[in-house]
């Protein structure tokens, strides 16, 4: 609409000379459909997004900035949850550890699902859908379901534990298995495998086979394939999907609860308990503000480096 | 169809080695493909092709599409692996070595230049692989654009340009390493006709001027004549004939070579008798004489091969030429295509010959008039029935 109200003269001068078709119609010229066809696509999912994702970002980054009275919030300008965010040794120590569990667990799924995607694309390729279709299948399996699937798998009665003991290898329980930094990013990674597969596996369809021989034909060993035309032609993908993860797994709050322990624990965690126990919302929207950049800012690097590595 | 298929190849590999004049001495052909082999499960692709290739060739796989050439192919640059037979480059069998190991570059049908890289790191590729000092590779690719006539892209990704572009950089990135062979699966196919014939012209010139023998993978006749010192007839995952562009064109060892190659009026006919140094053969349309070669059966079912050019058309008034064939017929249809003018001429209830007329012959000729089609005992061809061996 906006391009007719901009451009009266031009748009209705354009209408003209189409020669409209039937009357109704004859208010509005070609480029005042255009772009009310283009309002109408865009619209809806715009004012969707602006309302339900941006206005509650926008709300909590005021509160961010404000200050927590007798459990009210008050429009106090100021910068003390932030400082205190990054200052505070228990607050960097837990970012720290998002980052490392965050890191892990995203390295781990977007490596795994590469290979699985790799295999998919050059190994399997007769059994791509019905592979695919088993990977959105798991990916919409219940979350908190293999989460306590995992418990069930590796607790001290667990399924590994008591075949160890049945079989006699142990007799006491492996207690290692559940409640640290390693098993939270093993659930976590099984968690985002099947949302890291789908970009990667989306980007190796870009990789043509043409393109693949030609490395080839031209001296290249299986290896340097790899390196110089696969790799960089599904960077976007593999990038994407790591990302994703990343994002995903520094946001999550249930794993380190439920399989996290001492040392796994995560900023979502003390974020959830600031507005949930606390109320201290300040605090918790400069905390979930400040992993937000920190994540971002780390994504960031990653894309510059990789894109100048694989070229 | 197993046992003369062999046969066949044997014939032609003779054929061939005759027709290299070079002198022993100077060693190995460039490519020596001995009864290779291939089926895709159920489906055969190669029958046993045999074929030498001497260097410093152009020489043109032509065939239908589904005839092997591009199987063959893709066996010669290691990209597919054959079920038997062997196949050797420069004298050397590489039957077991990987694409990256063969002194044989590819010029791809899709280019498959690399996207994600710049024109020059797309023909500077090899080099970089075959680590080459890098002041060497920038003199390198200079020389490879300057010899396909392309300069000032060297920046630009290889996404930016347009076809015929494109099908310069890939050539230069295939050339640039040096190969003995450079192999071409139907290069030109993706280009509009004018920038085709361009091509067409500018690839022989390459090749003659960097002297490297090319194998060019076409299903256009008109393409293969173009360009080629030799032609190879590929149909049913066979080699049929091989040649000069003159000989399989003259020549034609069989009715699928005769048709495919240029175009051929085709008549059935029992050849019975001899007038002379000349053979009868009984048609339809009646008797022709005609001058028998080698692919003649001596008696029996044959098909008889004329070109349309070679065809002439005759009042009925008008003084008799010297062809010693003349067949009455009407003239059906008259189709202008501004240098010459086609006429097909009905000469029995069920034939219809094509004859191709200069301007200045077809001057006065109308539709529906009544004409002789004359051509002269040596202008046809006597070639043995479909299916039998040639």
């Amino acid at each position: 609409m906006s391009v007719t109200e901009a451009r009266p003269g031009a748009t209705a001068a354009r209408g003209g000379r189409r020669g409209q078709g039937p009357g109704g119609r004859r208010r509005l010229g070609a480029g005042g459909r255009r772009a009310l066809a283009l309002g109408l696509q865009v619209g809806p999912a715009t004012a969707f997004v602006a309302f339900f994702l941006l206005a509650p970002l926008v709300v909590f980054f005021l509160y961010s900035l404000w200050r927590v009275r007798d459990y009210e919030i008050v429009a106090e300008w100021n910068l003390d949850a932030y400082k205190q965010a990054l200052t505070d040794d228990s607050y960097r120590r837990l970012l720290w550890n998002t980052i490392k569990i965050a890191g892990g667990a995203s390295l781990l799924s977007a490596g795994l699902a590469f290979a699985f995607a790799h295999t998919l694309r050059f190994k399997l390729r007769r059994w791509q859908e019905p592979l695919l279709f088993a990977v959105v299948i798991a990916m919409f399996s219940g979350y908190l379901v293999r989460v306590y699937a995992w418990r069930t798998l590796l607790g001290d009665s667990g399924i590994v534990n008591s075949a160890l003991r049945g079989l006699g290898i142990t007799s006491e329980p492996l207690s290692f298995l559940l409640f640290n930094r390693g098993a939270a990013i093993v659930v976590l990674a099984n968690f985002l495998i099947p949302l890291a597969v789908l970009p990667v596996y989306a980007a190796l369809q870009n990789v043509r086979d043409a393109e693949i021989e030609a490395a080839r034909d031209l001296g290249c060993g299986s290896w340097g394939t790899f390196w110089r035309v696969t790799a960089p032609l599904a960077w976007p993908g593999i990038f994407f999907s790591w990302a994703l993860a990343f994002l995903a797994a520094a946001g999550d709050y249930v794993v380190p609860q439920l399989v996290g322990g001492a040392n796994g624990t995560m900023v979502g965690v003390v974020i959830t308990d600031t507005f949930q126990t606390d109320y201290n919302f300040p605090r918790g929207a400069a905390l979930a503000f400040t992993t937000l950049l920190v994540s971002l800012t780390i994504i960031g690097i990653v894309r510059f480096v990789g894109g100048k590595v694989l070229r | 169809m197993g046992p003369h298929s062999g046969r066949v190849n044997t014939v032609v590999e003779e054929r061939e080695t005759a027709a290299g004049s070079i002198p022993a001495a100077a060693g190995a052909p460039a490519i020596a493909i001995d009864d290779v082999r291939k089926s895709f499960g159920s489906y055969s692709a190669l029958a046993g092709c045999s074929l030498h290739v001497e260097r410093g060739q152009f020489i043109s796989l032509l065939g239908p599409s589904g005839c092997g050439k591009t199987t063959l192919l893709r066996i010669i640059g290691g990209f597919e692996t054959q079920d038997a037979g062997t196949v050797a480059i420069n004298g050397e069998t590489v039957d077991a070595l990987p694409p990256n190991k063969r002194n044989v570059n590819t010029v791809f049908q899709s280019y498959a230049l690399f996207p994600h890289k710049s024109v020059f790191d797309n023909i500077a590729f090899p080099l970089a692989i075959a680590r080459v000092p890098k002041r060497e590779r920038a003199e390198r690719v200079r020389e490879m654009l300057e010899l396909v006539r392309l300069s000032g892209v060297e920046e630009r990704k290889a996404t930016q340009l347009s076809g015929g572009q494109s099908q310069r950089v890939a050539l230069a990135r295939a050339l640039v390493g040096r190969p003995e062979v450079l192999l071409l699966d139907e290069p030109l196919a993706a280009l509009d006709l004018k920038l085709r014939k361009t091509m067409q012209l500018e690839l022989r010139r390459i090749q003659e001027q960097l002297g490297t023998t090319f194998v060019f993978v076409t299903h256009d006749q008109e393409e293969a004549l173009t360009m080629s010192d030799r032609i190879v007839l590929m149909n049913g995952g066979r080699i049929v004939q091989g040649g000069s562009p003159r000989e399989v064109y003259d020549q034609p060892a069989n009715v699928f070579v005769s048709d495919f190659v240029g175009e051929a009026n085709l008549l059935d006919g029992v050849v019975d008798g001899h007038v002379g140094a000349l053979a009868t053969v009984t048609t339809e349309a009646g008797v022709l004489h005609v001058a028998p070669g080698a692919t003649t059966p001596a008696a029996g079912p044959a098909i008889v091969s004329i070109r349309p050019e070679r065809i002439a058309l005759q009042r009925p008034g008008q003084a008799a030429g010297e062809a010693e064939n003349g067949l009455p017929g009407t003239v059906e249809r008259i189709v202008f295509l501004g240098n010459l003018v086609r006429a097909h001429v009905r000469v029995a209830e069920e034939v219809v010959l094509t004859a191709e007329l200069s301007r200045a012959e077809a001057d006065g000729i109308a539709e529906g008039e009544r004409v002789l089609a004359c051509f002269g005992a040596a202008a046809t061809r006597v070639l043995p029935p479909d299916g039998a061996p040639a």
